[in-house]
């Protein structure tokens, strides 16, 4: 079985650990104190908390985004993640890639960072995928998930993952980066645009960061709105329509923007040409 | 002499001919990119770039595309 859990190589922690479905409210003292800062906050709570414990979240891709974005997921207490990624860990990697050290080197980035997330917080449950996802087992994972994060590095991937949320009806959160551009979104099938209404099919279209290379601050930024728009998505019953968040860099900010629906569109449309 | 109209393009102001649509503005700036284009914060589909014309005080922005991460 290619899906290994953290759980099963650690022992000690698994006492630690309950599965999410079993976790009711009032939350266990380790964990109160845990997510004491969080539980703060004004609009958190302890049924917020639990809420987020329960969730499942499928994140493919840990490199620059994925690894903020994971970082801060399990920070912040989601239940249950699946981290897919077939690729090794690089020295190119490290400055921008947070959960990986040297000693990672010629790891499977899935695996390294779960390990790493594991010290990070012992009271969820962390799943790896250390391959390459194809079509029919990515769209099994999409339909396990409640959210999807695309932190992949390929139009290709991004487009695969649109598709099959748009089938499945699944939100799904993405983000691209490459030089001194990028941007984050959220798609929400049925309620608004999705990917491919923007009109690129092709994935030798877009620009990467092998071509172009990349602004190590800016994708950790876009790692972190992703984690942040999950963590709103997963535990608020409003759901938000579909938008984006661009990068200016000559201003140094996000401008979010709603995304239209084309009518025509080959994955989202509702009416095709005759 | 043609009109011209007064819009914000990635947040510089530029003069464009009246009537001008989003297809003409990203074939004249942006010629040969592989861009997307929000109008007055929207993200335009691309198919709808040229029935889409440009309006005084229209705010632009225009991104590359691009696939990192």
């Amino acid at each position: 079985m290619a899906i290994k859990s953290i759980q099963q190589d650690q022992p000690s922690m698994a006492a630690a650990f309950q599965s999410p479905s079993a976790l009711q409210p009032p939350l266990p003292d380790p964990q109160f104190l845990y997510y004491s800062r969080q539980l703060l906050l004004p609009d958190w709570s302890e049924q917020r908390q639990v809420q987020l414990s329960r969730s499942k979240v499928l994140i493919v891709g840990i490199g620059g985004l994925g690894c903020p974005a994971a970082t801060y997921l399990a920070g912040a207490g989601v239940g249950w993640m699946v981290l897919a990624d077939g690729d090794q860990v690089e020295q190119s990697n490290l400055p921008r890639q947070t959960l990986f050290r040297l000693s990672d080197l010629g790891l499977n980035k899935a695996e390294a960072a779960a390990a790493s997330l594991k010290q990070l917080n012992p009271f969820i449950r962390i799943d790896t995928i250390p391959h390459q996802l194809d079509e029919a087992e990515l769209a099994r994972r999409i339909a396990w998930a409640d959210l999807v994060l695309d932190c992949s590095d390929n139009l290709a991937t991004k487009l695969a993952i649109n598709r099959l949320c748009q089938q499945q009806q699944r939100c799904w959160i993405g983000a691209s980066a490459s030089g001194y551009q990028g941007y984050s979104w959220l798609i929400q099938p049925g309620n608004g645009g999705c990917l491919s209404c923007l009109g690129h099919q092709s994935p030798l279209a877009a620009g990467g960061c092998l071509q172009q290379g990349i602004y190590s601050p800016l994708v950790g930024q876009l790692g972190l709105q992703q984690a942040s728009l999950a963590l709103q998505q997963l535990t608020m019953a409003r759901q938000r329509p579909s938008f984006m968040q661009i990068y200016q860099h000559h201003q140094q900010q996000f401008s979010q923007c709603q995304l239209l629906a084309d009518p025509r569109c080959e994955c989202c449309g509702v009416t095709t040409d005759v | 002499m043609s009109e011209h109209i007064e819009i914000y393009l990635n947040g510089d102001r530029l003069q464009v001919s009246k009537g001008m649509d989003l297809l003409q503005l990203q074939q004249q700036y942006a010629a040969g990119q592989q861009v997307a284009i929000a109008l007055n914060s929207a993200v335009m589909p691309r198919r709808c770039w040229p029935e889409q014309r440009l309006q005084m005080q229209d705010q632009v922005l225009m991104f590359n595309l691009v696939a990192g991460g």
